[in-house]
C-alpha cells in the first residue's frame, strides 16, 4: 500500500512526513528529472506502508516541473493525504478540490491548526467534512499533535462529493466553503509578523539579510572548527596514523605503490595535506576537511530554510541576480559558495533551467572563492596591507559581474521572472532538521567523496609521472610574459586544481612580492574551482558544457591574471579606469537594452 | 488618485488595491493565480525592492513576491492609500 502526502508548497508537509514515518527515509529524483522527492514507511497496525512525500504543488494543472512530477505521481497512491494550510483556506482549498474531482480516496490533514488559533482564524471543522465529503483531521504536526488521530482515519478516506468544474466555478466554490466554515477575528501584528515585513523592505531588509548571513558564517565556522578540532582531527591522528604508519613502513617508506597509496613523505612523516597518498591525502581531504563544514552548512541552511528565510533573502537579491539572468534563488549556491564550492555545485541542481544552471555554475566556480581560499588570501596577502586583499575581491567580483552580464546577453533564452510565496517565519521542528541533514550528508557522501577519491588519484598519477612539471616547464614563458610570475609559481598553480588553499600554500616559500602575490591569487582565484566540484559540476552539466565552462575559465583566468598585472606593475589606476569605464559601458548596454524590451 | 488603474509596480508601499486584470500570456495567468493573484483579489502591496527587484504583496493572508516583469503586468485599481496591512 502507498500513502500520498500532496499539498501546497510551506504547509509543513515533510513535518508531517517526519511524524509519520521511521528513521529510514531515502530521497530520489523522479526518473528523468531533477525533482527530489523523499519517501518513508509508516507501520499501520502491523503492516509497513509506503509514504511519499509529493513535491509540493498549488495545483493540478502543472505551472512548473515539480507540479508535473506531482501529478504523474498521483495515481501511485492508494490513499492521498491533503495536507492543507488551516491560516490560508482560500488557496489551499483549490488543489483539495482538484483532488476530489479526480475520485482519490482522500483524507485532509488541516495542519498548522494551533497558527490558525493565534491569528483568530476559527474553522468549523465537522462542516468542512461534511462539505468536502472526505474527512477532515486538524492538527499541529510539530507539536505531533493529531497525527495519531490521522493515522487512525486513514481507513475513511474516500473520494468526496464535487463533481467536475471549471477553474472559475471551483474558485467559487472555494470562496462560498470558506465564508461557511471560516470566521476570523481581528488582531494586530505580532513581533515576529513585524519583522517578517521588515525582512522584505529595501533598507531593512539589506542591514537584516547581512545580519542574518554574518551570524550565520560565524555559526557555521565554530560548528565546523569544533568538529574539526574536538572529533575529525583527534580521530585521524590518535586512530588512523599509526595505522598508516605501519603500512609507510611495509611498504618501504618509497616506491610507485607506497606514493600512490600514502604518498611523500614530508621530513620523514605523512603528511594528511601535502602527502597526496590516496590513503593519506585522498581520505583527509574529504573526511577531515571538508565533511565538518558540510555537516555545519547543511545545519545552518536547513535552519533557515525551515524558518522561512530563504525565500526573502532570494527577494532580496532577485533584481542583482536578473541582470546576470539568474533569479533570486540562485543566490543560495553563490553564498554556499563562499563557504565550501562542493555543497554550492550540489545545490545548484535544484535551479529551474538549463540555461541558469549553466551560467550559475560558470560564475559560482569562477568568481566565488571558498573559504578556506579567502582564509589564504588574507594569511598570503594580508600582511603586505588591506589594500592587496581589497584588490583582489574587487577584481573577482567584477570578474563575477561581467561574466554574468556577458553571459546573459549571449546565452539564448531568458530567465522567468521570480514567483514564490513567502510563509510566516516559524521555528522548525528538530525532528525534521534532523531528517533533512540526514539526507544531504549522505548526499554527500554517495555524490561527492567518490568523486574527490578520485580526482586526488588523478592528479595523484599526474604528479608522479611527472607530467605537471613538464606542464609547468611548459607554461613557465606564458606566465611570465602574462602574469610576470617566476616559473616555480607555475607548478603552484597546476596543483591548484586539486586544493586551492594547498596551492597558495606553495606559494609562500618562492619569496614574491606583495604584486606578485596578489596576480598569483588572483588567477588561483579565477582559474579553477578544486577538482571536486569540477567534478560534481561536470556530471550536472555534462562534457560538452563543462567544456565551455572551461574555456570561459581559462580565458577569463588569462584576462583577470593579465589586468592584475596590468593593474600593479605597469598602468596603476589606469588599468582601473579602464576596467570601470568597461563594466559601466557593459551595464549601459543592459540598461538600454531592458528599455527597448520593454516598450517592445 | 482615488480608483486609478496602475501596476503593481507602480503602486507605493502601504497601498490597498483590487486587482482589475492580468497582462500577459496564458502561462503567466496561470502562474499567478495558483497563488491566488486573480482579478476581483484585494492585495496590499508590502514593498518593492530596489535594481527592479521584486514587489511583495498581501494576498489572502499571506505574502508573495513577484518578479519585476510579472508585477508590471498585474493592474490594479488603489483602495486606500495607507492601509493598515493584513
Amino acid at each position: 500500500m502507498k500513502i500520498l502526502l500532496v499539498g501546497n508548497p510551506n504547509v509543513g508537509k515533510s513535518v508531517v512526513f517526519s511524524q509519520l514515518t521511521g528513521t529510514r527515509v531515502i530521497s530520489s529524483n523522479y526518473p528523468g528529472t531533477t525533482v527530489e522527492y523523499t519517501r518513508g514507511y509508516l507501520n499501520l497496525n502491523g503492516d509497513r506502508v509506503e509514504v511519499i512525500d509529493v513535491p509540493g504543488s498549488y495545483t493540478l494543472e502543472p505551472t512548473c516541473k515539480a507540479e508535473e512530477v506531482a501529478v504523474a505521481m498521483l495515481p501511485h497512491g492508494d490513499i492521498v493525504i491533503n495536507v492543507v494550510d488551516a491560516t490560508n483556506l482560500e488557496r489551499n482549498l483549490y488543489l483539495t478540490l482538484e483532488l476530489i474531482a479526480r475520485q482519490v480516496p482522500l483524507i485532509v490533514a488541516l495542519n498548522l491548526w494551533d497558527e490558525a488559533q493565534h491569528k483568530g482564524i476559527v474553522i468549523d471543522v465537522p462542516k468542512l467534512e461534511t462539505l468536502l465529503g472526505v474527512p477532515v483531521v486538524p492538527m499541529a504536526a510539530i507539536r505531533g499533535e493529531g497525527i495519531k488521530q490521522l493515522v487512525a482515519r486513514l481507513p475513511e478516506a474516500r473520494s468526496g462529493t464535487v463533481t467536475w468544474q471549471t477553474t472559475d466555478e471551483r474558485y467559487a466554490t472555494v470562496g462560498r466553503i470558506v465564508r461557511q466554515v471560516q470566521r476570523v477575528t481581528h488582531r494586530h501584528h505580532t513581533l515576529l509578523e513585524q519583522l517578517e515585513d521588515l525582512s522584505v523592505m529595501p533598507l531593512t531588509g539589506f542591514i537584516l539579510g547581512g545580519l542574518v548571513l554574518f551570524c550565520a558564517f560565524k555559526i557555521i565556522r565554530f560548528i565546523g572548527e569544533g568538529l574539526i578540532g574536538f572529533l575529525c582531527e583527534p580521530l585521524f591522528e590518535n586512530w588512523y596514523r599509526p595505522f598508516l604508519q605501519k603500512l609507510s613502513v611495509a611498504l618501504g617508506g618509497t616506491g610507485p605503490l607506497h606514493d600512490l597509496l600514502i604518498g611523500q613523505l614530508i621530513n620523514g612523516q605523512i603528511d594528511f595535506v601535502q602527502s597526496l597518498g590516496i590513503l593519506s591525502t585522498g581520505l583527509y581531504v574529504p573526511l577531515a576537511m571538508v565533511f565538518p563544514y558540510i555537516v555545519a552548512f547543511y545545519l545552518v541552511l536547513g535552519f533557515l530554510e525551515d524558518f522561512g528565510y530563504l525565500p526573502r533573502l532570494a527577494v532580496l537579491f532577485d533584481g542583482l541576480m536578473h541582470r546576470v539572468g539568474l533569479h533570486g534563488y540562485a543566490i543560495i549556491p553563490m553564498i554556499l559558495g563562499l563557504g565550501c564550492n562542493v555543497p554550492a555545485a550540489l545545490s545548484i541542481r535544484n535551479l529551474e533551467s538549463h540555461r541558469q544552471k549553466f551560467i550559475a555554475s560558470t560564475l559560482m566556480a569562477i568568481a566565488v572563492p571558498c573559504f578556506s581560499q579567502t582564509a589564504m588570501i588574507f594569511a598570503l596577502v594580508g600582511p603586505h596591507g588591506g589594500l592587496y586583499v581589497g584588490q583582489i575581491f574587487l577584481t573577482l567580483f567584477c570578474v563575477w559581474l561581467t561574466l554574468g552580464l556577458l553571459l546573459n546577453r549571449q546565452l539564448a533564452g531568458y530567465t522567468p521572472s521570480l514567483l514564490v510565496e513567502i510563509p510566516p517565519y516559524r521555528l522548525p521542528g528538530v525532528k525534521v532538521l534532523a531528517k533533512k541533514l540526514y539526507l544531504r550528508i549522505s548526499h554527500f557522501f554517495k555524490e561527492a567523496i567518490p568523486f574527490i577519491l578520485l580526482g586526488i588519484l588523478v592528479v595523484n598519477l599526474a604528479y608522479l609521472s611527472g607530467f605537471i612539471h613538464l606542464l609547468a616547464r611548459a607554461c613557465e614563458p606564458l606566465f611570465a610574459f602574462f602574469f610576470g610570475l617566476p616559473g616555480d609559481a607555475a607548478i603552484a598553480l597546476l596543483l591548484g586544481f586539486l586544493r586551492k588553499d594547498v596551492a597558495l600554500g606553495i606559494l609562500a616559500p618562492l619569496n614574491l612580492t606583495p604584486e606578485q602575490l596578489v596576480v598569483a591569487s588572483t588567477v588561483l582565484a579565477v582559474y579553477f574551482p578544486c577538482l571536486a566540484t569540477f567534478l560534481i559540476l561536470l556530471r550536472e552539466l555534462g562534457w560538452q558544457d563543462m567544456l565551455k565552462v572551461t574555456g570561459i575559465m581559462l580565458v577569463t583566468a588569462l584576462a583577470a591574471g593579465t589586468f592584475a598585472n596590468l593593474a600593479l606593475n605597469r598602468l596603476g589606476l589606469l588599468a582601473w579606469i579602464g576596467a570601470g569605464i568597461l563594466l559601466s559601458l557593459l551595464i549601459l548596454l543592459e540598461v538600454t537594452h531592458r528599455k527597448k524590451e520593454a516598450s517592445a | 488618485m482615488n480608483n486609478a488603474q496602475l501596476t503593481l509596480s507602480e503602486l507605493k508601499n502601504g497601498t490597498h488595491g483590487r486587482i482589475i486584470k492580468i497582462g500577459g500570456g496564458q502561462q503567466a495567468v496561470k502562474r499567478l493565480s495558483a497563488l491566488g493573484i486573480v482579478p476581483g483579489k484585494e492585495i496590499v502591496k508590502v514593498s518593492g525592492l530596489p535594481l527592479h527587484g521584486p514587489v511583495i504583496v498581501d494576498v489572502d493572508r499571506t505574502q508573495v513576491a513577484l518578479g519585476f516583469g510579472l508585477a508590471k503586468k498585474v493592474f490594479v485599481e488603489v483602495l486606500d492609500e495607507n492601509s493598515a496591512g493584513r
